[in-house]
């Protein structure tokens, strides 16, 4: 891991608590530094999802709040900002898991939204489907008609365009075939290092997100379990296990699994 | 003569439904005060028509004043409210509608006014329809407004991200849109709508505090044609204007009030969402 002096964004201790009742994340703490691709992993129900609304200020609107802990972004606090300002004054820019795309708009539409007008724009916009070719094959089309991956991209192109610092992708793969998942991490990549971005990645798909991410964190019962390098993590027994579905010299089968009862060896 | 007086009617109608349906898309709140806001437009129109002897000066300066009183009302009021129940919201807009209704008591007395409309000559169109240049002027000035209405949300940025705000403020909000900026623009351009049909209701029938209740058709044509759906408005409007024409010339004059309700009982019973509306909007209603 880098020296603590490009530390982009640090997460402390951060709590939060859904219809005044229901803690969905607790204590949850991690940093990431600047031009580096963190990846959350964890099955659902985790808090993974909470863990970057809480972050990128979506949270209010689904009457949850964040009741302990502190987001700070280049040493300054964001916790209270509105989501509007969150976009414009800190570059934290969020691909949310549902509804990530206007579908009553076209794709066109979609990313010139975001934009001002002019003729900078307009070439923003052409630079992004240098990245997505076929997105602008249908860029007429209505975003609402697009299939799983291309609202996906358009989607990841759309938040390109609100010039983010740091990319939060929540489910990057949800729906998608491997083929495709594939293709988007590999444009990801690219465009991680045309921009020079920072990416946090939230994912089920382990194996993928492991695979390209520099550091990860486990995520379970919203609390971060494990934490360190993917290559750390894809050596832990449990990770191996639960989240990557290879398992010991006994095979298991899925009504085992389901009474296997869950000892987390880091738990102690 | 009844086709050019449906079609009169219709364009008016649909112009009154618009503006409501302008202010729900933005904002998803039914603004109750719109009849009231056509009333008070049309008032001052009649007396700014005595003052200006242009009649398009006139028009002019009652859009302005309902467009700047639309994005007040939200800056103001409605906005201080985003993020609590919409309900408040709603009810906030009836009171403002009795506190309109009451300016327009107080200033100019209730009385039966009509917007002078300088220019008066017949065209005849083939088909043995005669109009008038006031019915001739309603249309176009209806068609435009739907033409510029179409063009500012397709074709425009600001039309654009009042799109996007009306189908996902959530996404707009963090895609750096200043959404309450948008939806005040919305209310501005609903207001201005009210008042446009306002103007066309003073010249071609006259401005009285009865107004209310032929406004009162904006709701029921936005409902008819699907709150959300500003093209719906269109269709709604001829429905309504047509089958209420038709009853008062060949049924019972005295029926022809009731008749928009009635056709919105069966429209709802059958397409709730409307006749253009998404269907998920219902579950927001
Ligand atoms: N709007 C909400 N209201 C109440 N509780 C919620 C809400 N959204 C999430 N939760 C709860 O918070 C916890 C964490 O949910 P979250 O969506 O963050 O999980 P996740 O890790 O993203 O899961 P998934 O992989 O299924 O998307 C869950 O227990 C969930 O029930
Ligand atoms: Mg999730």
């Amino acid at each position: 891991m880098k020296s603590d002096s490009n530390k982009l964004l640090e997460v402390t201790k951060l709590e939060v608590v859904y219809n005044h009742v229901s803690t969905a994340i607790q204590g949850v703490s991690f940093n990431i530094c600047e031009g580096q691709i963190f990846a959350i992993i964890g099955g659902n129900g985790a808090g993974k999802t909470t863990t970057l609304r809480a972050i990128s200020g979506f949270l209010n609107s689904d009457n949850a709040v964040i009741t302990d802990g502190e987001i700070k972004i280049r040493d300054r606090s964001i916790n209270m900002l509105k989501p509007q300002d969150i976009t414009r004054q800190t570059g934290i820019v969020l691909v949310p898991e549902r509804n990530k795309v206007f579908e009553t708009l076209t794709v066109q539409e979609n990313l010139a939204v975001p934009t001002s007008i002019g003729k900078r724009a307009k070439e923003t916009i052409q630079n992004i489907y240098t990245y997505f070719p076929s997105l602008y094959e249908r860029r007429k089309s209505l975003a609402g008609l697009l299939s799983g991956g291309e609202r996906q991209m358009l989607a990841i192109g759309q938040a390109m365009l609100c010039s983010p610092e740091l990319l939060l992708i929540d489910e990057l793969s949800l729906g998608l075939s491997p083929v495709m998942v594939e293709a988007l991490f590999e444009i990801l990549l690219k465009i991680k290092a045309d921009f020079g971005l920072s990416i946090l990645l939230v994912e089920q798909n382990a194996m993928e997100a492991l695979s390209i991410a520099e550091y990860a964190a486990v995520m379970e019962n919203g609390m971060i379990v494990l934490a360190g390098t993917p290559e750390k993590l894809m050596a832990h027994e449990d990770v191996k296990e639960f989240y990557l579905g290879i398992r010991g010299k006994e095979k298991k089968r899925y009504k085992d699994v389901k009474q296997y009862s869950r000892t987390r060896r880091w738990w102690g | 003569m009844l086709l050019a007086s449906i079609v009169v009617l219709a364009g008016i109608y649909a112009l009154l439904g618009s503006g409501f349906v302008i202010i729900y898309k933005a904002s998803r709140i039914l603004n109750f005060a719109h009849a009231e806001i056509v009333m008070l437009a049309g008032y001052l129109a009649v007396s700014l028509a005595v003052a200006i002897p242009f009649s398009a000066a006139s028009l002019l300066a009652v859009l302005c004043f309902c467009f700047v009183l639309g994005m007040s009302i939200y800056a103001i009021l409605i906005r201080p409210l985003a993020g609590y129940s919409v309900l408040s919201a709603i009810i906030l807009t009836v009171a403002v509608g009795v506190l309109l209704n009451a300016v327009g008591v107080f200033v100019w007395r209730g009385e039966m006014e009509v917007i002078p409309f300088g220019w008066r000559t017949y065209f005849s169109l083939p088909g043995n329809i005669r109009l008038s240049s006031i019915e001739f002027a309603t249309l176009g000035i209806v068609t435009l407004f739907y033409a510029c209405m179409g063009l500012f949300y397709r074709f425009t940025k600001i039309g654009q991200q009042m799109r996007a705000t009306a189908e996902n403020p959530l996404l707009a909000a963090q895609r750096g849109i200043s959404i309450y900026r948008i939806s005040g623009i919305a209310w501005g351009i609903g207001f201005a709508a009210a008042g446009l049909a306002a103007f066309l209701l003073g010249i071609n029938y006259a401005i009285s505090l009865q107004i209310g209740n032929i406004a009162v058709a904006a709701f029921v044509v936005a409902l008819i044609g699907g709150l959300d759906s500003l093209l719906g408005t269109i269709p709604a409007a001829f429905i309504i204007a047509a089958t209420e024409q038709l009853t008062i010339t060949y049924a019972n004059p005295r029926l022809g009030d009731a008749i928009p309700f009635i056709i919105m009982l069966m429209v709802l019973m059958f397409k709730p969402w409307g006749l253009l509306g998404t269907k998920e909007e219902l579950d927001r209603v």
